[in-house]
């Protein structure tokens, strides 16, 4: 590809783009439990119920890029965009695998469940927005809320479903963003810093053998192809520009398809329900969670002595080493409560 | 150099404000040649429960020129848009379409449903690119392709009806032999 101004031009921007899109960040601090005593608590559930996409490991080499200025950087930019393409590719054929197997489960029907079924929820009343149009403003509704009844809080909570870029592991994230009564003076609604955390179940890592079974089946049907079409080109010398772009298409139209080795390997490595099962499964996860961060008052102290180190695959498919405070088991799982208040449920044993 | 400068540090600083969603202005595109005229037509509703997708806003009524548009130019049949299911099988659904931001790619995905009698058949089109600059016209051109590899894998010739004119309920038409105004 040739590269052009416009396209630096395009790359700067969207460099600019990213490194601003970070300006607004939260910390999370418990939130509707002050003093003791239980607060009124108006939950949105404000989720966005598309369908699984599976995660990409993103390439960014800009550390090393920005050593040699800012040509080494938009350089850095464009090879970390490509490589991302790639895997984004790749990743989007992964999940449409997926999303066939996640047709029928609704993130939303599922959250909402859990949210019902909690504990000490008397107080708590919950309002879904199930119908996100062009003119759904959330903080607008929150600020509805204040102005309309004498609740104490509103939290609002977004979420998402995905699974691991090598496909093994389904995750359930759900972030919740409280806005304390406090911080509203009557007029302009705050932007709620320090009031965010995230819930996050972690599925039972399905033992991924296929690895190897991929790369020999995708080579296998690939040479065949191919030697299908040598054949054709022995033959017929005179046709052999023609004949190579045929085979060119057929091997892309295979890459295309749903009968790759690929898309095989995961459905045997996913049996038809299991990933919305997992799916499934994560409501009392979340449930629990929730529980524990909006009644345990203490889970507001972090208490050193409790504190245990445990590992688990992140949806980026990275393998996190971290501390928490061990909640509870349920399940096969563990739930651990970790130092900035998020809180996640892992598989107890990964291999 | 600084317009360049002045146009990035505005969409720099459009990442720090609300993120409110926006209607994408979608018509259908295709570099591929369109399929040849055939017999009968084909009833599309637009059967989506969700019309936004990653902070933008694909509502009906602006969605239904790119669905007809692009089922009739990949089908070869005339596609008639209908507000409602019909009573008789068969007829297509188009059951999402979304944009989805994956680092600086984008992937556009549409669902649509194939009912003929006695099932359904779910068939999928996915295009994932980089995303140069995020405009409609790219938007245009992503979800056109999805469209266009659902529509590769649906059973066209089992969506065929010969009762085009027949139904009271359609609101728009297009392809080979397109009688209605649309």
């Amino acid at each position: 590809m040739q590269i052009s101004p416009s396209h630096i031009v395009r790359v700067l921007a969207l460099v600019a783009v990213t490194l601003f899109s970070g300006c607004v960040s939260y910390k999370a601090s418990i939130p509707v439990a002050a003093d003791g005593q239980p607060q009124t608590v108006h939950v949105l559930p404000a989720l966005y119920d598309e369908e699984i996409g599976v995660q990409i490991v993103v390439a960014d080499s800009s550390a090393a890029t920005a050593q040699y200025g800012l040509i080494g950087a938009l350089v850095g930019a464009a090879i970390d965009a490509s490589i991302n393409n790639s895997r984004a590719k790749k990743a989007e054929r992964r999940a449409e695998v997926v999303r066939e197997m996640t047709a029928d489960f609704s993130l939303q029907e599922n959250f909402e469940g859990a949210l019902q079924l909690t504990e000490g929820g008397d107080n708590w009343r919950i309002d879904s927005v199930s119908d996100i149009t062009a003119d759904t403003n959330i903080r607008s509704m929150v600020k509805e809320i204040f102005d309309g009844s004498e609740t104490d809080n509103v939290v609002v909570l977004t979420g998402k479903y995905q699974m691991t870029p090598i496909v093994d592991q389904v995750t359930l994230t759900v972030v919740q963003t409280v806005y304390p009564r406090t911080l509203y003076a009557g007029e302009k609604l705050p932007k709620p810093a320090n009031t965010a955390r995230s819930f996050a179940y972690h599925s039972p890592v399905r033992p991924l053998a296929y690895r190897e079974y991929l790369k020999d089946e995708k080579q296998a049907v690939e040479q065949s192809i191919r030697d299908e079409y040598q054949q054709s080109i022995d033959s017929e010398p005179d046709r052999e520009t023609s004949l190579r772009k045929a085979m060119e298409k057929e091997l892309e139209e295979i890459a295309e398809s749903n009968q790759i080795p690929e898309t095989i390997a995961i459905r045997e490595t996913w049996p038809q329900v299991l990933v919305a099962g997992y799916l499934r499964q994560a409501k009392p996860h979340i449930q629990l969670m929730v529980e524990h961060d909006w009644n345990d008052q203490a889970a507001e102290k972090w208490n050193a002595d409790t504190q245990e180190s445990f590992s688990y695959v992140a949806s980026s498919g990275m393998r996190i080493n971290a501390v928490g405070q061990k909640i509870t088991e349920l399940n096969g799982q563990t739930i651990y409560r970790l130092r900035h208040g998020d809180i996640v449920s892992v598989p107890s044993a990964i291999e | 150099m600084k317009r360049v400068g002045l146009v990035a540090a505005a969409l720099a600083l459009s990442a720090c404000g609300s993120p409110g969603l926006k209607t994408a202005d979608i018509s259908y595109y295709s570099k591929q040649s369109p399929v040849p005229a055939i017999d009968g037509c084909i009833f599309v509703l637009d059967a989506r429960l969700r019309t936004e997708a990653h902070g933008w806003s694909l509502p009906k009524p602006e969605m239904r020129g790119w669905l007809v548009d692009g089922i009739a130019a990949r089908s070869g049949a005339r596609t008639v848009y209908v507000s409602d299911p019909p009573a008789l099988a068969p007829f297509m659904t188009l059951d999402r379409v979304y944009i989805k931001h994956i680092a600086t790619s984008m992937a556009g995905v549409a669902v649509l449903t194939a009912h003929t009698a006695g099932e359904a058949q779910t068939v999928r089109g996915n295009m994932t690119r980089l995303n140069w600059s995020g405009n409609n016209n790219e938007f245009s051109r992503i979800l056109s392709q999805a469209l266009n590899k659902a529509i590769a894998r649906a059973p066209i010739a089992d969506l065929l009806r010969s009762d085009c004119e027949d139904s009271s309920k359609m609101t728009q038409t297009a392809g080979a032999s397109n009688a209605l105004p649309r």
